[in-house]
């Protein structure tokens, strides 16, 4: 069957030759990667955005919840950089404070992706028929939920908070990487190696580990790149209709959803958090398009 | 009947504005399409089935009660279906005499067996009617004759003219109701002075004048003087003050944040009504620890300063609640010493009584909107001043309700309350033990003797002084804590007249004397 | 190629179930009691309409078997009644999907006429200043909140200047004009993404179709550069088009979700937010249906087209 998987990723399904030279690839990735300027750029914006979450008290001394009721929504001054919000709270604290969230929801939900994902992929691949129909026909059904809906259901059974976005997304992103697993693993299969294994008496478990783990890594990781960013949008979306983490923590969504009813008197508050999103989004992309080409050129196809 | 100082004002201040809009020696012009923007879209045009409290800047237009009140709820016989009512107490009843050669929009006769039927559907448990807990005191309808009907009562029913001049005294054709079934929210036949023309959902109700309409106003001309009225939703409030300044629409409730640029703006009209709503509420669950120790609700209630809420969520044009549940401009308002104020000292003291000198924590609920989250996160701040601190849970209004009162899964929910001036609504529903909004539903005979004896006869000043005893035992217990009272802000361009007339005593819009100064320039 | 219909068909029937079954769960997983959630918020209804309305809705049967019956009525295209407005599900879900229909098309044909000429404009003048526009905007547009560029749109046309509505909808085909008008902001932040990816796509597949046999051959042959490019290349730039559609049916779905809200579009997204935060049971069940089944009809109308353009793609019948 041609799925939207195999069909967009035909290309990525092509043999990998290089199946046995994936040993100490990790030193040659980074070279090859600071020789492209985006993913230079794109590094840098995480390691900044990475190294203020980490450490906000000290970068920002000023506490994201103290509201000064003397400055409120105040444009950019000496004391607000970057304003302040309609409690009079300091925007780029608050920033701050969203970046941590907007990280861990990031790396929690795609992780999750991987971990649920893969090996599902994996399982898939190996039996195939039955298993592989029941599995696929799932992560279908799951695809058919865009992400968005999965967490406002998630967030209304539930209710909203970190972990409620971070499963919510991290669902989302299973049948994605069960698929790019499955579809790398598809062609796998067929080499004569892993005929030879299996024909050597090697088991089912070994297989997997041994050879068709190691040549799925590449795609996931870039597939994995790709994804924080877009949980990053969807963080955002989540927090400006309202359902996710719960104030007073400032997430990048919930401060547009506060500062979009104030449009009209500062403006300056609803542009900042998009900048912020706008450039963290970018970095992810950035870096996973130069990993995809570092990599494995072949993957130019792969969508998500 | 006893009126407060406040009301008094209110009403010259009107007085005025009517004179004014005389001495001009003005006739009112017939015709014109008024084009209105509102928030919501409603969940029903049928009164009786809408369970949404904007439905009825919608259904006013459609429909006439049995019996229409003033703006400080008196009953009012001129704009009523009812010309005239007896009560009597043995047996207890209220006999109505009905107003003759009144048709619904479908064409038939409004009469006595249009008011039974009405009723009798608000009372049959499948109707699944809004206001069907406030009507369950009547026994049965009696016709008397063509025009006249009797409500037999299991008990006096002190509230019940209040009562019917909301959803429950709504009156709807018996055969279009009959006729289309569920299908009839949506295809609404009443006696009022719009007929439903069109409904696109989610975007606007299109009205046309009922020229049929029985109304007429003090100058015996005929109502309503709009030929036409659409109410698009516009649910962003910012887009909806800019379509009111760019003329897009004629007539739109402002948000707060807008009140101050509008008072300036000499093209527009303002009309406002304080205590409009009650903006800012908490409601406890006495039950639920650690909220069920009195002295940690007041602790709570006495670290917060409503005036930096004020100033931040409603930029001063809200007002501070001096009493309880029954707002500035209702009958039974009455300011309260009972009511827990600013006091953070008094706070750290009831701390230290309760055993508690470091604090405790809690999670609140609150509604998912503009007012209410930046609102809960001021109140986590100040709460933090004392040591206490409070976990906030956004969801979404209907939820959130049903979680606090049902669920019982929050001590405490802080969110905003409709105006309902008459006291029994809420006093019912709310404080008495098995009511609705009791999340608690702790065995209170004390109390629910006082809503019972409140309800019970018919004369005002009787039923104000149970109210206020009410009033003052659910502050000192601190149960529902009113912050801040609402104030509805209407404003039009000055061509649209008779804006002092807008507003009702629930402080919906009702349009049957409004009208345009140059009715041809709102035609496309 | 019927036999591959007929089974892509038939394979769509398990991911509708499981999907609904999904949502009927999770609807019944939600805190407090589905009775009340039915008749919708409001006050005032005593144990005896509870027991009524538990009665009428089959509340006090097992979950699956509850399941069974929606889904037998489903299937004779009942879906029940909305207790947001009291309308059936199936006449509020016909008025909807009309409009997101409507805006996600407008979404679709303005991101395709932005990017499918600047894709090949970029393609053809490679390394010029047009190229890097377009590269920019492309890289830019996917990693862009589209909520976000809506309110900035909103801020600049509406707020600033005035020149656009910002709220609500007018039927194309009642008033072309004025729809257009409104529809101009929200389709243009929806589109954003999917125009950025297309672009994208056809910019390098227009550079491979370039570098190809047998365009080299017709220009070999004299053929003015124009008409190579439209006649051989242009067919080929269009898969990746194609392609995309299908991916991005369910990101217009969960766009128009934000999207709408945003813009005060009465459209699914809209519709099935609410109903989930009003927990609508009915209402959300049906739309998740309709919004399964118009993505998966996406996917094998992509994957037919693409069959179609591109020959070398065989039905694989497995």
């Amino acid at each position: 069957m041609t799925d939207r998987a195999s069909a967009t990723t035909a290309a990525a399904a092509a043999p990998v030759e290089s199946a046995t030279a994936h040993h100490r690839p990790s030193v040659d990735v980074v070279l090859k990667l600071a020789r492209i300027p985006q993913a230079v750029f794109g590094a840098v914006v995480i390691v900044l955005t990475l190294f203020a979450a980490l450490f906000a008290p000290w970068v920002v001394p000023v506490d994201p919840q103290e509201m000064d009721f003397e400055n409120l929504l105040s444009g950019m001054t000496a004391e607000h950089w970057l304003g302040t919000d309609r409690l009079g709270r300091d925007t780029l604290a608050r920033l701050i404070d969203g970046a941590q969230v907007a990280l861990m929801v990031s790396v929690g939900a795609v992780g999750l992706g991987v971990v649920i994902g893969a090996p599902l992929g994996l399982v898939s691949v190996y039996f195939r028929g039955l298993v592989d129909d029941i599995v696929m026909r799932g992560m279908d059904a799951l695809v058919v939920f865009p992400s968005l809906l999965i967490a406002v259901g998630l967030a209304a059974a539930m209710g909203g908070s970190l972990a409620t976005v971070i499963v919510a997304i991290g669902i989302a992103n299973v049948p994605w990487m069960a698929r790019i697993v499955r579809s790398q693993g598809l062609t796998i299969r067929e080499l004569d190696f892993v005929a030879a294994a299996e024909a050597g008496g090697m088991s089912h478990v070994r297989i997997i580990w041994k050879h068709i783990l190691p040549n799925s890594i590449a795609p996931v990781i870039v597939q994995a790149t790709l994804s924080m960013g877009y949980a990053v949008l969807t963080e955002a979306a989540l927090g400006f209709i309202g359902v996710g983490v719960q104030p007073p923590t400032p997430t990048w969504g919930s401060m547009l959803q506060q500062a979009f009813p104030m449009l009209d008197r500062q403006p300056l508050l609803s542009i900042v958090p998009g900048v912020a999103i706008f450039l963290l989004v970018l970095a992810f992309n950035f870096v996973g398009d130069a990993l995809r080409d570092v990599l494995d050129p072949r993957l130019k196809g792969v969508i998500h | 009947m006893d009126v407060m100082g406040g009301i008094r004002r209110r009403v010259a201040g009107a007085c005025i504005a009517v004179l004014a809009t005389a001495a001009v020696g003005e006739p009112p012009r017939y015709g014109g399409h008024l084009r209105i923007a509102y928030t919501n879209e409603p969940m029903s045009l049928d009164a009786v089935l809408g369970r949404s409290g904007g439905d009825a800047y919608y259904w006013r237009q459609i429909f006439d009660q049995l019996v229409d009140a003033d703006p400080e709820l008196t009953p009012r016989p001129a704009t009523s279906l009812a010309t005239s009512w007896e009560i009597t107490e043995a047996p207890h009843a209220i006999t109505f005499e009905l107003r003759r050669g009144v048709r619904f929009h479908d064409g038939t006769p409004f009469n006595a067996d249009a008011v039974k039927f009405n009723v009798e559907r608000i009372l049959d448990p499948a109707t699944m009617a809004t206001p069907r807990a406030s009507m369950t005191v009547i026994d049965s309808v009696d016709v008397l004759g063509e025009h006249r009907v009797r409500l037999n009562l299991k008990r006096p029913w002190g509230a019940g003219l209040n009562m019917l001049a909301d959803r429950g005294g709504v009156m709807n054709s018996p055969t279009a109701v009959r006729r289309l079934g569920r299908d009839y929210g949506w295809n609404p036949s009443g006696t009022g002075p719009f007929r439903v023309a069109g409904v696109v959902t989610g975007t606007a109700v299109h009205l046309v004048r009922n020229d049929d309409y029985w109304g007429v106003d003090e100058a015996g001309n005929r109502l309503p003087y709009l030929d036409e009225v659409t109410i698009r939703v516009i649910r962003d409030e910012t887009v909806l003050v800019s379509a009111l300044r760019t003329g897009e629409i004629d007539v739109a409730y402002l948000p707060y944040k807008d009140v101050s640029t509008f008072r300036r703006d000499r093209r527009f009209r303002i009309e406002t009504m304080p205590g409009g709503a009650i903006a800012h509420v908490f409601a406890f669950n006495v039950a639920m620890a650690p909220l069920d120790d009195l002295r940690l609700r007041r602790a709570v209630m006495h670290a917060i300063d409503p005036r930096a809420i004020n100033t931040a969520i409603y930029f001063d044009n809200a007002i501070l609640a001096d009493s309880g549940m029954w707002p500035v401009g209702a009958w039974a308002h009455e300011p309260s010493a009972a009511r827990p104020g600013y006091d953070p000292e008094r706070s750290r003291q009831l701390l230290r009584d309760a055993g508690k000198p470091d604090g405790f924590e809690f999670t609140a609920v609150t509604n998912n909107n503009a007012l209410h989250i930046p609102a809960a996160e001021i109140v986590r701040a100040m709460l933090r001043r004392v040591g206490i601190t409070m976990d906030i849970e956004v969801l979404n209004a209907g939820v959130a309700t049903e979680r606090f009162f049902h669920g019982r899964q929050y001590p405490l929910y802080m969110t905003g309350w409709s105006r309902y001036p008459e006291p029994d609504w809420l006093a019912s529903l709310a404080f008495k033990s098995d009511g609705y909004y009791n999340a608690a539903n702790l065995p209170r005979p004390d109390i629910d003797a006082l809503v019972e004896r409140g309800a019970s006869f018919y004369d005002l000043a009787a039923r104000k002084r149970t109210y206020l005893e009410l009033n003052d035992l659910v502050l000192r217990e601190a149960w529902f804590v009113p912050l801040i009272y609402g104030v509805t802000y209407a404003a039009a361009p000055l061509r649209v007249r008779n804006l002092d007339r807008l507003m009702g005593w629930d402080g919906k819009m009702n349009l049957r004397e409004i009208w345009i100064a140059d009715p041809s320039a709102s035609e496309p | 190629m019927w036999r591959y219909l007929l089974r892509r068909l038939l394979q769509m029937v398990p991911v509708l179930l499981i999907v609904t079954f999904l949502v009927h769960g999770l609807m019944h997983a939600m805190p407090g009691d589905p009775a009340r959630a039915l008749v919708g918020p409001g006050e005032s209804l005593d144990e005896e309409q509870l027991e009524l309305i538990r009665r009428e809705h089959n509340l006090d049967r097992p979950i699956p078997v509850q399941y069974a019956i929606w889904l037998g009525k489903a299937v004779q295209g009942d879906l029940g009644r909305s207790t947001q407005n009291q309308r059936p599900v199936v006449e509020e879900l016909r008025t909807r999907a009309a409009v997101t229909l409507q805006f996600g098309v407008v979404a679709w044909i303005m991101a395709v006429l932005i990017a499918v000429p600047a894709g090949i404009a970029s393609a053809v003048y490679r390394g010029r200043p047009i190229d890097y526009v377009a590269t920019v905007l492309s890289i830019g547009g996917v990693a862009i909140p589209n909520f976000w560029l809506g309110i900035m749109a909103i801020l600049l046309f509406g707020v600033t200047l005035g020149w656009l509505p910002t709220q609500g909808y007018v039927d194309i085909f009642e008033d072309p004009l004025e729809g257009l008008r409104y529809m101009i902001l929200p389709a243009f932040a929806l589109g954003i993404t999917s125009s950025a990816i297309i672009m994208r796509q056809s910019r390098s597949a227009m550079l491979e179709v370039l570098a190809q046999d047998y365009v080299r051959t017709a220009r070999a042959k004299g053929m003015r550069e124009k008409a190579v490019i439209w006649r051989h290349a242009l067919r080929n730039a269009l898969l990746p088009v194609v392609t995309v559609f299908g991916l991005q049916t369910g990101r217009i779905f969960a766009g128009a979700v934000v999207i709408e809200t945003l813009f005060g579009i009465p459209g699914m997204g809209q519709f099935l937010v609410q109903a989930i935060f009003m927990r609508d049971f009915l209402a959300a069940q049906g739309a998740v249906l309709l919004m399964a089944l118009a993505v998966l009809v996406a996917n094998l109308v992509t994957d037919v087209a693409y069959a179609w353009l591109d020959p070398r793609i065989k039905y694989d019948d497995r």
